[in-house]
């Protein structure tokens, strides 16, 4: 179809605007929809009919793009991405920021030196963490693309700013159509996810080099996924109908309360994670869940198992620990492309799952 | 019209009808529009030069919307399109010879606000909304479970638990991004294809 036929598809589009079965409705809430498309490079009539196409399941959506990238030729990763980055910012575009409802999510990953506590992961983790990986098609996998696995798996987008802090990311809200955050504290961040309404969006310093830029975006995924996914498909499983509370369709009666505290969900469900003291400190369980956002991280770059088989073929057992522990980091940051400091605790926790100690005389 | 192009859409009709090709709207737009003009490119247009090219879109759009009302063993895909269109036009016709008959004045339509507390709006759109798919015809769909998409067993679920809400099937519809207004709508032509396919089990298990 070339160019000159778009004007034969308006009309049609035109037609299907309210119907969110069709890319045209889906995309019709996207404030500055336009822009965003012009990223994938198609040309008007294109345009038209990626927007004739069905929406993307949400059960099937990796293979549903994939037939909507192959019919239109465009890069499949930069089509999800797109769609994911639209669905976002309208779902962010219809937040209230004079009444920020219980569903909120805001998460901060500052510049601060990230210590994980123990790194061998848990059941949980490693089962959340290959439900990202198997959402990305076989390429995304092999090459470990941490921003092809999250845009396949969840509703969430990466946006890149240099020098990322906080009057950046309220600039590109507004920029967007997008309420700005109630925080506005130049502290230097790595990473923020801001997530409403079951989307997500992921800002990352574009200053950082690629090992750390992977480690944040798993790091904010990991907050999506425990602090923001889980438990809102808790509600609805256990109380579906609270959801219309949380997102902040209607508020909370005495009878939501009632019934939330019966099935054991919060209607606060989600926290608020981007309070520090002056010092840069945070609540004990802001730091738990950013633990626990550093533990999927780790899990989801190195997964335990291939570190494991790693390290076991690697024959460092004639050697002195620290010499084994300093040679096997080098290689879990060389194969996995992780930072150093992540790294380590990960490879001193396989090494010791290996029966690889520091011995007697090296404490 | 050659076969080839009645084959393609009559595969894509299936293929619109079973949901298993994203694409397929947009193949059959493409294939559709310049053929219905092409065949309209004579015909009256009562003075109005956007008439056909605005009764072919919503012909389309309609068919595209709700591909069931299409019946390939009575005719032609093109055939039943062209039939719905020239009806649209006659009536077209009709009414505007009507209005230059008696000469009546413009009706204005007030169209209430877009805008609203929407808590409220959806309270009352989904109290009047009762979807009453009884538990004989929801225990035959779970009998049926393996030839549900997971969507559809999700949504089944919530229906199943009595929920009336629409945030809950917009959640499992991924379009919780969009207005109420539009995710009830959705929500609502989905419990309405699953209340048909139940209906469908219903009879095939003798629940009738």
């Amino acid at each position: 179809v070339s160019d000159s036929d778009s004007a034969d598809l308006d009309g049609v589009v035109e037609q299907l605007r309210d119907a969110p079965e069709f890319l045209a409705g889906w995309l019709a809430a996207t404030p500055d929809v336009e822009e965003l498309l012009s990223r994938l490079g198609l040309g008007e009539s294109q345009r038209q009919l990626l927007r004739l196409c069905r929406t993307p399941r949400p059960d099937r959506f990796t293979a549903d793009v994939a037939a909507i990238a192959d019919y239109l030729h465009v890069d499949a990763l930069a089509l999800a991405a797109t769609l994911r980055e639209a669905s976002a910012r309208a779902a962010l575009a219809g937040r209230s920021a004079a009444a920020p409802a219980a569903g909120w999510l805001a998460a901060a990953h500052d510049t601060a030196q990230k210590q994980l506590s123990g790194s061998v992961g848990t059941a949980r983790l490693r089962r959340l963490a290959e439900e990202t990986w198997a959402a990305a098609p076989a390429p995304a996998r092999a090459a470990r693309d941490v921003g092809a696995a999250v845009a396949w798996s969840s509703p969430v987008a990466v946006v890149s700013l240099p020098r990322l802090a906080l009057p950046a990311v309220n600039r590109w809200l507004s920029e967007h159509g997008i309420p700005r955050l109630d925080s506005d504290t130049d502290m230097p961040l790595q990473g923020l996810l801001v997530a409403w309404r079951g989307h997500g969006l992921i800002f990352v310093d574009g200053t950082l080099g690629e090992a750390e830029r992977r480690f944040v975006i798993a790091h904010e995924q990991g907050h999506f996924v425990l602090d923001y996914a889980e438990p809102r498909r808790r509600v609805l499983t256990d109380a579906p109908d609270l959801l219309a509370v949380i997102d902040g369709h209607r508020s909370a009666t005495a009878a939501d309360r009632a019934r939330a505290a019966l099935a054991r969900v919060p209607l606060g469900v989600h926290q608020h994670l981007l309070q520090r003291d002056q010092g840069g400190g945070a609540a004990l369980d802001v730091i738990a869940s950013e633990d626990d956002a550093s533990q999927y991280a780790i899990e989801l770059l190195a997964p335990w198992d291939d570190v494991l088989r790693k390290l076991r073929g690697a024959g460092f057992r004639q050697e002195p620990y620290a010499e084994q522990l300093g040679g096997a980091t080098e290689m879990v940051v060389r194969e996995f492309a992780v930072p150093a400091g992540p790294a380590r605790s990960r490879t001193a926790a396989a090494l010791d799952e290996l029966g690889l100690r520091r011995g007697f005389f090296e404490r | 019209v050659p076969d080839r192009y009645q084959e393609e859409l009559l595969c894509l009709h299936t293929a619109l009808c079973s949901d298993d090709d994203p694409t397929a709207p947009a193949r059959l737009a493409s294939l559709l529009l310049p053929a219905l003009r092409r065949r309209f490119g004579n015909k009256p247009d009562g003075g109005d030069p956007h008439l056909l090219d605005s009764l072919i879109d919503e012909s389309v759009a309609r068919y595209l919307q709700e591909p069931g009302r299409y019946d390939p063993t009575k005719g032609p895909l093109l055939a039943y399109l062209y039939q719905d269109v020239e009806g649209d036009r006659k009536n077209a016709l009709a009414g505007l010879a009507r209005r230059r008959l008696r000469e009546s004045p413009a009706i204005e339509v007030e169209l209430s606000s877009a805008g609203g507390n929407l808590s409220v709006e959806q309270e009352v759109l989904d109290g009047v909304d009762p979807f009453d798919v009884s538990l004989a015809a929801l225990d035959a769909a779970r009998a049926e479970l393996a030839s549900f998409s997971e969507l559809d067993r999700r949504l089944l679920d919530l229906l199943g638990q009595g929920v009336r809400e629409t945030a809950p099937y917009a959640e499992v519809l991924g379009i919780g991004h969009l207005p109420v207004a539009l995710q009830r709508r959705a929500a609502k032509r989905h419990k309405d294809r699953l209340k048909a396919r139940l209906e469908v089990i219903r009879e095939r298990l003798g629940l009738r």
